[in-house]
């Protein structure tokens, strides 16, 4: 199961490494089971927030578990926020267009937040 | 006894058109493993190498003894087959037949490779008995080939025979061959070879080699290129390999492979660029399996390698045996939406690599990576 917390109206899942062929169906089914987890739908929280500063890289399965995430999350009035460490995968998500569906925020190497939007 | 240090012999002629680099790390006082350049008649030239396996007083005896044998090669003109059916016979029959009774005596056994280049008639001769096969790259573009195939070394059994192969002398090229310690310790390293004799060429004249640190045994690594002067082959091969359609689920592994590969001859490599390599070379992989090679065991994908010998670019070579693709299909451009199932792996490809090939209806995939740029 991934960690996850909900404050501030926030629900943030973290992903432990890459996301990739090898395990895209399991990140994508946890994230899912925590999302559709009883006390954790009901809640209160409106920002959908992935935390993937610990990947390096994402392939094309992973980029299909952000979406089919995008997907499943639609029936819940939430945005959802992608964040991110890596400049490969900022380069990814925007030639895929991903950054115009989610949020997408970019860690610098002095760990300041800088925002990234299209 | 031959002092071990005296066994690689790399008597190398001045005005030989081929260019020959030796790196030898032997682990052994009692090394056996030995390179010789023989210049034949008719602008032909033989380089010989072997290995006796063992390294005890013996060893040394039998290497010595053959290498009185190769010097026939040029003095008297016999021929390599000869020489390797020879002597098998004696040391089959003869030496190892000593032994005979005494269940804790070893075989002792001689590997071999015998490469004549031949420039008269453009071609390249194999005699390999045991000895690791020779790789031969001529460029990033083209597969690179191995020239020899499974034999057996001189001294197991009488008859036998040893492998031979011809192909025909590109106009330039680099020919690779090692022994058996190289690809052990390359294995030791989980890097390929290839990237082992890049590091081992780059450390030539270093005395301090901290990835040499306990090899299991001796090193003897090869390079012959050619032409000597001009128009050098302006690329390396630093990894290759052959992935049947089944093994899908082995990515990560291979993966590791590359990683380290490249990491071992380009320590100071920005991880980022890195990454992108690795991704793209995953992606054209998986997509090579599951669609050129149908997830079918019996159909394989292969993938090179190369770096540029000023170590700013590397290329991917990616090809597989399936019937090939449309790669400008409209299917293949931009996702309009999310709602679009495109395939992705060649979107993120296009978009991470520094240049991209299709060939051969689709079937053949080439990438570059400029090396100076994130």
């Amino acid at each position: 199961m991934l960690d996850y917390r909900i404050e501030n109206e926030t629900l943030t899942i973290s992903i432990p490494g890459d996301i990739s062929s090898t395990n895209a169906s399991e990140v994508q089914a946890s994230i899912i089971q925590i999302v559709e987890t009883k006390n954790v739908w009901q809640n209160k929280w409106n920002h959908l927030k992935i935390d993937l500063t610990r990947a390096e890289i994402i392939d094309s399965l992973g980029i299909n578990v952000l979406i089919n995430v995008q997907r499943k999350v639609k029936n819940r009035p939430c945005d959802i926020e992608i964040v991110i460490a890596s400049s490969t995968i900022l380069q990814l998500l925007s030639y895929t267009r991903i950054d115009q569906q989610m949020k997408i925020t970019m860690l610098d190497a002095s760990d300041e937040r800088s925002q990234y939007s299209s | 006894m031959v002092p071990s240090y005296q066994n690689l012999s790399t008597i190398i002629p001045v005005d030989l058109p081929l260019s020959i680099d030796t790196v030898f790390h032997p682990v052994h006082d009692n090394s056996t493993d030995f390179v010789k350049c023989i210049p034949l008649q008719e602008n032909r030239y033989m380089v010989v190498a072997g290995d006796v396996s063992g390294h005890s007083p013996e060893s040394i005896q039998v290497a010595a003894r053959f290498h009185n044998l190769i010097e026939k090669i040029q003095e008297e003109g016999i021929s390599p087959l000869a020489v390797c059916k020879s002597f098998n016979e004696y040391l089959a029959t003869q030496w190892n037949n000593n032994h005979e009774g005494d269940l804790s005596a070893s075989i002792t056994s001689l590997a071999a490779s015998f490469i004549t280049f031949d420039l008269a008639s453009n071609s390249i001769q194999l005699l390999s008995s045991g000895f690791p096969s020779p790789t031969l790259h001529t460029s990033h573009m083209a597969p690179m080939v191995n020239l020899g195939n499974a034999s057996m070394p001189m001294g197991w059994f009488d008859p036998f025979e040893p492998y031979a192969h011809s192909t025909t002398f590109p106009a330039e090229g680099i020919l690779y061959l090692w022994s058996n310690g190289l690809i052990s310790h390359a294995r030791k390293m989980d890097i390929h070879p290839l990237s082992l004799a890049i590091l081992l060429l780059q450390t030539k004249d270093e005395s301090d080699t901290p990835f040499l640190k306990e090899q299991p045994d001796d090193i003897l690594l090869i390079k012959i290129s050619w032409p000597k002067l001009d128009m050098k082959v302006s690329t390396l091969p630093l990894f290759e390999a052959n992935y049947a359609g089944n093994t899908k689920d082995d990515i990560d592994m291979f993966q590791a492979t590359w990683r380290k590969s490249i990491q071992a001859i380009l320590p100071s490599l920005h991880k980022e660029k890195l990454n992108k390599i690795l991704l793209c070379t995953r992606e054209a992989i998986l997509n090579a399996l599951s669609h050129g090679c149908s997830l079918q065991n019996y159909l394989f994908s292969s993938m090179q390698m190369c770096i540029s010998a000023d170590m700013n670019s590397i290329f991917v070579r990616i090809q597989d045996e399936g019937t090939g693709f449309d790669p400008d299909s409209p299917s293949l451009q931009l996702a309009r939406g999310l709602e679009d199932h495109v395939p992705l792996g060649l979107i993120i490809i296009k978009s991470l690599a520094s240049w991209v090939e299709f060939s051969n209806n689709g079937s053949c995939l080439l990438l570059s990576f400029h090396l100076d740029k994130i």
